[in-house]
């Protein structure tokens, strides 16, 4: 499988793995599965090893729940996790095959063996416990996002939910079939209703970009009449 | 045309609905529909058009406000007994929603001036309470070629269909001519519970927004029974257009309007 992480979601990774030397850091990954089998990793997570060592790593169980929950919420599914090998090659250890239940996940790891060089591959483990079978998947990182032009852009920041995607679907009516929409939105209610109710209408969520800020930027081609 | 922000908001429950929409809401607001009767059918029926935002609502009536009236006829308050109304009805609308502008006609329909009221309106909304008015305005809609919603109700009982003149069954294609005099009885002496103006008028309003929009499969060929005592619906296929129907068939015997003779209605109170 092609995996796709952003240059800026490397770049995090590298800098919490580096912060957190001579332990062991780690992390999720969320994105989607695009239909031409293209995974495409559109959130790191960094989250904390509670094992603090340099040997193997533990997610803070807490930290991961509400990482899940933070994806339902932007419409990411979970891709799998990550974790750097701060002295060893990037390719799984015994115990990293071991801890492997996942078979549909994609296991990250960064290794900060050599000094400036950062070496981040992924895997595909399968396989009963005894007998992994470790696949090494191809990797790209992409310089920056794939650029979407919006035909017609929104600010629904100033209003609450439904008018939030009341104007939303306004807007998508006055556009043409395959023109695409930018609206920007605030966290929370707005960003968990408006992406889920412009599917239900049939539309197409391009992307959901986290501005940072509380507010988000949302991509919605129009699909149909 | 763009909504306001205070329209978004308004009618933001419809815009939401895959099946209205922004595009749907345009069309209810460009929309002219005639109620004719504002009494136990028409009452809930224009409160509903009008916050529904149908842009331009007719209503025809020649009373004045009852007290009897008021146990049903929701659009009218205490207050206005005693005042016509098409008046206290049209007070009502525009006060749950000034977007909806109301015409109104003190009068009865007749031979003389159905043509006349129905001409400008999209869909017709027979909310009458007598066998003469409901085959004039099914005759005049068949040859004006209006959508129409018709209902009636009686004691526990309401019934309603929508007449689309040429694809489907007129009103005279059911029930050929009026009832003799006196053989039906009208509400007034039968009585009728105030609830079911509510369920059959909100009915006759869901098929005229139904039509604006284009939405959904409406009440053609069928005709819809509700028995409040059973709490039964039943929808009931109706036969196709008659060939030899008086007034839509292609070749109709009825070409000229024409007034029946008011069922006697001798109501004495206590009786």
């Amino acid at each position: 499988m092609k995996i796709i992480i952003r240059q800026s979601d490397f770049n995090r990774i590298y800098e919490h793995a580096l912060s957190e030397r001579p332990n062991e850091a780690c992390g999720l990954i969320a994105g989607v599965d695009t239909e031409d089998g293209v995974r495409e990793i559109r959130k790191v997570y960094l989250l904390t090893n509670v094992d603090h060592t340099n040997e193997h790593f533990s997610i803070d169980p807490k930290e991961q729940l509400a990482a899940v929950k933070d994806m339902r919420a932007s419409g990411l599914s979970p891709l799998g996790n990550w974790h750097s090998h701060p002295e060893t090659p990037s390719r799984p250890s015994e115990e990293d095959k071991r801890l492997a239940h996942d078979p549909r996940a994609s296991y990250l790891i960064l290794s900060l063996a050599e000094e400036g060089n950062p070496v981040l591959n992924a895997f595909h483990i399968e396989g009963r416990l005894e007998e992994r079978m470790v696949r090494k998947e191809e990797l790209v990182v992409v310089m920056e996002d794939r650029q979407i032009r919006a035909d017609e852009k929104l600010d629904v920041t100033d209003v609450v939910c439904p008018i939030t995607f009341v104007k939303t679907k306004v807007a998508l009516e006055e556009l043409e079939e395959g023109e695409v929409l930018q609206v920007h939105l605030n966290d929370g209610e707005p960003v968990q209703n408006v992406p889920r109710s412009v599917k239900e209408e049939g539309h197409e969520v391009l992307r959901l970009d986290d501005n940072g800020d509380g507010t988000f930027e949302l991509f919605i081609r129009k699909v149909g009449e | 045309m763009a909504f306001t922000n205070e329209q978004l908001e308004r009618y933001s429950r419809h815009i939401i609905l895959k099946e209205i929409g922004a595009k749907g809401q345009k069309k209810l607001l460009n929309a002219r529909v005639l109620i004719i009767g504002a009494g136990g059918l028409g009452a809930p029926a224009a409160l509903y058009l009008a916050a529904a935002g149908v842009g331009t609502i007719g209503i025809v009536d020649a009373d004045v406000v009852d007290l009897s009236n008021l146990q049903r006829q929701v659009i009218h308050t205490t207050n206005d007994i005693g005042k016509k109304k098409v008046e206290s009805a049209a007070e009502t609308m525009r006060a749950i929603n000034p977007d909806v502008t109301v015409n109104t006609y003190h009068q009865f329909v007749s031979s003389e001036n159905i043509l006349d009221l129905i001409r400008d309106y999209d869909f017709i909304l027979d909310g009458t309470d007598n066998f003469p008015a409901k085959f004039l305005i099914n005759d005049a809609c068949v040859m004006a070629k209006k959508p129409l919603s018709h209902a009636g109700i009686i004691r526990f009982k309401g019934q309603l269909t929508t007449i689309l003149p040429g694809e489907g069954p007129c009103y005279r294609c059911i029930f050929k001519d009026p009832p003799p005099k006196d053989a039906v009885p009208t509400c007034k002496q039968a009585g009728v519970i105030g609830a079911m103006g509510g369920v059959i008028g909100s009915l006759q309003a869901m098929e005229a927004v139904k039509y604006i929009t284009g939405t959904g499969e409406l009440l053609v060929g069928y005709l819809l029974t509700y028995d409040a005592l059973k709490m039964e619906f039943h929808k009931i296929k109706l036969p196709k257009r008659i060939k030899g129907c008086a007034v839509c068939s292609d070749t109709p015997t009825i070409t000229k309007l024409m007034d029946y003779e008011q069922a006697a209605c001798e109501w004495k109170p206590g009786a």
